[in-house]
């Protein structure tokens, strides 16, 4: 395990984070390399993709190449929010209220299916992403750095859903769309399924831990000191901006998107093994960044237009800097 | 049966059309066919529920199902006798009830009672009086083609039936207070309460509707039959052309006469040629006469394709163009006259005052929709933007080469960079245009696709690009210092490569 002191070992350690989940992680090179910048930004990310595609398995080979602590929750519509948060129960035989700390209390929280809880409850991890505490009974309880949440919902289901709120949604650094693989990475999983085991998914418990919590902390530091100029800057706000007059969306993406698109171009700047973020790192992270921060109008919808393709052919228009 | 004196127009049918022919008898005659129905069935009915409140309503309930065929016999009457001669009151078909009632009824009510095609075969029977043998046979020709007609609309009436006696027993059941509900299923079909009155009730009500619909579409699919084993519709029509040539049949007196005037009056012929233009023109007078083909007038509308010449002027559709000529011209002769003594031309200049305040009065009125209309042309991306380059905001200098050196001079190397960056995207945009939105890595790559398998000089400005892309960017956007050999020796191979090739110009 190692923590790295510098841009140098910053950038190994992330390709070396990025070749070992990938080898269990088949055929997901983009959602991968996703969590990683979501991870080096210090934000959370929502998966989206059907089931059977690996949103768990990515999970889990995260946290075990991470080395940090790690929980999962179950999201479902009779959830309750102190199920997430924790609460406040009382202890018979100290005759004291004691508080009974709940599964967000952890370093990497897996909300799986977060769509099928109520609002209610989705609205309990408002707090804990955005300021990284836990308020119960009106007392605060700091969580242990790093904190991430990946969460995941199923793009086909809608019955029995609730869609997260718009509030939720803008925490998410990114949202990352989980396709299905190609045909030989297909071919690859069913072998590595199949050779020497009796389980129907993938392993993770031969992977070794290549960092711990203090090193995934480091390489979050590092990144902040990525060299960002005024004009990458700018081009990012032109391209948030855009997005605000763009035929065929009722709603554009706010400021939060402009901070999380240059945060998120650093860490592809590292993970690219540069000091530096060129107007590249900004536009390929744009589309995760900005699809769950805008809304398709009416008419857009009923033409079959998606998020993906009007920001794609927003991003081809939006000038990049070339001084 | 007298075909001459039926009340619709007979025709060889579908079966389907046939049914609908069915349906219309019984719009037609619905008020005493209910009369009858209501007659012959009610009292009978009435009787036997009040019998079964004392005992088994389901036995009675059944016996009176199971005589079915009776009650349709008078039914069957009517709309027999309504057809043929003329619509008759309910008496009429009542008092003759003891006729037809009975005879041949006991097999309809045995053997027959589950015949699927009981209403068509009902008329062989009571019609045409058909027993034993000649029945069977008859039943088999009217049978014969599609024999299943007639238990299809049995089983869609039995479906019809069901359906409005449920419809209105759960209607009658939405209408009583609370404390009478019961689970609605169980009610139907509980027997022996009062609740099988009320289920019993419903089901009359709805046979009342479907019974004498039932019997006349089976009437309708028998006379259909025998219209096209029988040809009734022939049969009418050739006695229909007997009756119009008996009205011009002329007697040998008249034919003697005619005879004795033709001999006198009909000319000799002038020649072959002149009796041939005779018969020429008697058969283009019979041909276009309205007997022979009969015009019909046919008015709608259509697009006018009159000519401005055939237009006549005095026509009111061209008041508008004839005032806006005479608005728009002062055709006036007498030129020694002032045209402010000229009573026209003030109502002229009224007029185009008029027009033009209204005019001034819409700018003024949608003056500021009209101050977010962008009147100037927008113009193509090759003109200002260029590759992503604002050639308006920051123009290349005339002298690149020269402008480089100096920015290096300087110093500035972020200067020089940019310009040599910009101007060699602007050489390479000359001849392969490059989209705004690429960057510095998709630029490369869109060129690199765009070059793959070329070897010509062209190739070479992908090849200055690639050095100077990350030079560029590493400097530019990593604020990284960069080797002035390199950027000289860049310039150098832009000045001779690049530049002879046709120049940049902004």
């Amino acid at each position: 395990m190692s923590t790295p002191n510098n841009l140098t070992d910053a950038s190994a350690l992330a390709a070396a984070i990025e070749s070992t989940m990938a080898t269990v992680v088949v055929g997901q090179q983009r959602v991968v390399r996703e969590v990683l910048i979501t991870l080096i930004s210090g934000g959370h990310i929502l998966l989206e993709g059907v089931p059977g595609l690996g949103k768990t398995l990515l999970v889990r080979t995260l946290a075990r190449c991470l080395d940090i602590n790690f929980a999962r929750i179950q999201f479902t519509p009779d959830l309750m929010p102190t199920d997430v948060t924790g609460h406040a129960m009382f202890d018979q035989k100290t005759e004291q209220f004691r508080i009974r700390k709940g599964p967000a209390f952890t370093q990497l929280l897996l909300a799986d299916e977060i769509n099928r809880a109520s609002a209610k409850t989705q609205s309990s991890l408002l707090e804990v992403m955005q300021e990284r505490q836990i308020t119960i009974e009106g007392k605060c309880f700091p969580l242990q750095p790093p904190f991430m949440v990946l969460a995941t919902q199923n793009p086909l289901d809608q019955e029995g859903t609730y869609p997260l709120p718009e509030a939720e949604l803008d925490r998410f650094l990114l949202k990352s769309i989980i396709d299905y693989p190609e045909i030989d990475q297909e071919a690859r999983i069913v072998r590595m399924v199949l050779d020497g085991t009796i389980s129907d998914s993938l392993s993770v418990e031969g992977l070794e831990a290549l960092t711990n919590a203090e090193g995934v902390m480091a390489l979050q530091k590092l990144a902040t000191t990525i060299t960002l100029d005024e004009e990458i800057v700018h081009y990012a706000l032109r391209i948030v901006r855009s997005t605000r007059s763009l035929n065929g969306l009722a709603r554009g993406a706010g400021p939060r998107a402009s901070i999380a698109l240059c945060t998120a171009g650093r860490a592809e700047a590292l993970l690219q093994g540069r000091d530096y973020v060129i107007p590249d790192d900004i536009k390929s992270v744009a589309n995760a960044v900005l699809r769950h921060r805008i809304q398709l109008s009416a008419d857009a919808e009923i033409e079959g237009q998606t998020a993906e393709s009007l920001l794609d052919n927003m991003l081809n228009q939006v000038a990049a800097p070339r001084q | 049966m007298d075909i001459e004196r039926l009340q619709a127009t007979i025709a060889p049918r579908r079966h389907w059309q046939a049914m609908d022919m069915g349906t219309r008898l019984y719009q037609a005659w619905w008020k005493p066919i209910t009369v009858v129905w209501l007659i012959t069935t009610a009292p009978i009915f009435l009787l036997m529920l009040l019998i079964g409140k004392q005992g088994s309503l389901i036995a009675l309930f059944i016996i009176f199902w199971w005589l079915k065929p009776l009650w349709e016999r008078p039914l069957l009457e009517y709309y027999s006798r309504a057809l043929f001669s003329g619509p008759l009151s309910p008496w009429e078909v009542l008092k003759t009830w003891p006729r037809y009632g009975f005879r041949g009824v006991l097999p309809f009510l045995l053997w027959r009672r589950f015949d699927p095609a009981r209403s068509v075969h009902a008329s062989i029977a009571q019609l045409e009086h058909q027993r034993g043998q000649e029945y069977s046979r008859r039943r088999r020709l009217i049978g014969s083609g599609q024999p299943h007609r007639g238990g299809l609309l049995t089983i869609l009436m039995i479906h019809i039936e069901q359906l409005i006696s449920y419809t209105l027993f759960i209607l009658l059941m939405m209408m009583l207070p609370n404390q009478f509900y019961l689970d609605d299923v169980q009610w139907y079909f509980q027997t022996g309460e009062e609740n099988s009155t009320l289920a019993m009730l419903c089901w009359y009500a709805a046979i009342t509707i479907t019974q004498p619909l039932y019997v006349a579409c089976g009437f309708a699919l028998y006379l259909n039959k025998r219209t096209w084993l029988e040809g009734w519709d022939l049969e009418n029509g050739l006695k229909r052309i007997g009756l119009r040539r008996r009205k011009i049949k002329m007697t040998p007196a008249v034919i003697l006469l005619t005879g004795f005037l033709a001999g006198f009056m009909i000319p000799e012929p002038a020649s072959a040629y002149a009796d041939q233009e005779s018969v020429r023109q008697q058969t283009l007078d019979i041909v276009a006469s309205e007997e022979f083909m009969p015009i019909t007038v046919v008015k709608r509308w259509q697009l006018s394709e009159t000519s401005p010449d055939e237009n006549d002027d005095n026509d009111s559709s061209n008041w508008l163009s004839r005032f806006l000529s005479w608005l728009m011209t002062s055709n006036h002769t007498d030129s020694s006259t002032p045209w402010y003594q000229r009573p026209e031309d003030w109502i002229r200049l009224l007029l185009w005052s008029i027009t033009l305040a209204f005019l001034g009065w819409l700018v003024w009125r949608y003056r500021h929709w009209l101050s977010q209309i962008n009147f100037q042309r927008s113009s193509p991306p090759t003109a200002l933007m260029v590759a992503g380059l604002d050639l308006h905001e920051s123009p290349l200098p005339d002298d690149i080469p020269a402008a480089i050196r100096e920015a290096l001079q300087q110093n500035n190397v972020r200067l020089a960079l940019s310009t040599l960056y910009r101007a060699t995207l602007l050489s390479i945009h000359q001849h392969t245009p490059i989209p705004p939105g690429l960057t510095e890595q998709e630029c490369l790559h869109h060129l690199r696709t765009h070059y793959q398998g070329r070897t010509d000089t062209q190739a070479s400005d992908i090849e200055i690009l690639s050095q100077l892309t990350p030079l560029w960017s590493r400097h530019a956007w990593g604020h990284q210092p960069i080797a002035i050999d390199s950027i000289e020796q860049l310039t150098r191979r832009f000045e001779n490569e690049l530049a002879p090739q046709g120049g940049v110009s902004s």
